[in-house]
């Protein structure tokens, strides 16, 4: 059971959560996964998509941070580490997927020209344009993966610049200007969202 | 980042945010935690299944190879014996204690 919104954890909440978990308390752990569910849900479904990848990948999350709770003093909040796993997590999964399209289905793609928008298998115009969310998750996926990274950390997950910056290792001007891009990309293929934005 | 346009933008994104891998997901973890904990190889034999097999397939087919192969300097074996590197064995061989332990009766005498 994931906690009402209203219960606001603190650091020292995560931390002696941490050292119960680590001390071997299981219902410890699995109460940092009910908590934090919803964060890395955020964070890989919007890297990835829906799917069972993407189920993978966030129950990966959670067995790296298992594996290191003897490492965490909790410098960094919880929610934070989880994100920078999930994070770079999500961005091998898409490497590892662009070396599978690269191999086998695109050999003769110039990768030099890159393009901002990744052709996807099946466009916006292919999807339900009833369902926003699912038109709003196929834009996404069509932006470059680390453009993605930037409107998942930013417009999806809420981190401020700084923190997107950190978790990214890169500096805040790289993030802001990869939003700004990313959203410029987003526009047109939320256009009809955009302009009736009830439906 | 401040025109009407943006605003929406913003605000489509977030609620197209998910906040849940589906039902049974801490369930998920715990036995993903659990079969870490068991040991490696049982952490690595649900993903690793396919990769084990297909090594496992590999040495299946080298052994059948070399059996089949034995067979040409035996012709009397079937091709289904030679296959599963059966030997030819008879009803009085079986109940004959000396053809069975001839090997370790030589040894031991």
């Amino acid at each position: 059971m994931t906690p009402p919104a209203s219960v606001r954890r603190t650091r020292e909440d995560d931390l002696r959560l941490v050292r119960q978990a680590h001390a071997g308390d299981e219902s410890a752990f699995r109460e940092i996964v009910e908590t934090y569910e919803g964060a890395v849900a955020a964070t890989v479904i919007g890297m990835l998509g829906p799917g069972g990848t993407a189920d993978d990948v966030g129950q990966e999350v959670f067995v790296r941070l298992w594996k290191s709770l003897h490492k965490f003093r909790g410098e960094a909040a919880l929610k934070t580490y989880l994100t920078r796993i999930a994070i770079n997590l999500s961005l091998n999964e898409l490497k590892r997927r662009k070396r599978f399209i690269d191999r086998f289905m695109s050999r003769d793609r110039d990768e030099g020209q890159a393009p901002l928008i990744e052709p996807a298998a099946d466009g916006v115009a292919a999807v339900d344009r009833r369902d926003t969310r699912r038109v709003v998750q196929a834009a996404i996926q069509q932006l470059k993966a680390e453009h993605r990274a930037v409107v998942v950390l930013r417009m999806l997950e809420g981190h401020d610049t700084n923190a997107a910056a950190e978790i990214l290792g890169v500096r805040p001007g790289t993030v802001m200007s990869r939003l700004s891009r990313a959203m410029q990309a987003l526009k047109p293929l939320l256009a009809d969202q955009l302009e009736s934005p009830d439906e | 980042m401040n025109e009407p346009h943006d605003k929406a933008l913003e605000k489509l994104l977030r609620i197209s945010r998910s906040t849940s891998f589906g039902p049974g997901f801490a369930d998920r973890v715990m036995r993903r935690v659990d079969r870490e904990q068991a040991g490696p190889f049982a952490a690595i034999m649900p993903t690793e299944f396919f990769r084990l097999a297909v090594v496992a397939l590999v040495i299946a087919v080298a052994l059948i190879t070399f059996n089949i192969a034995g067979k040409a300097a035996d012709s009397s074996q079937t091709t289904l014996e030679a296959v599963l590197g059966l030997q030819p064995l008879t009803a009085d061989a079986v109940y004959d204690p000396v053809a069975v332990f001839s090997a370790e009766g030589a040894t031991t005498s």
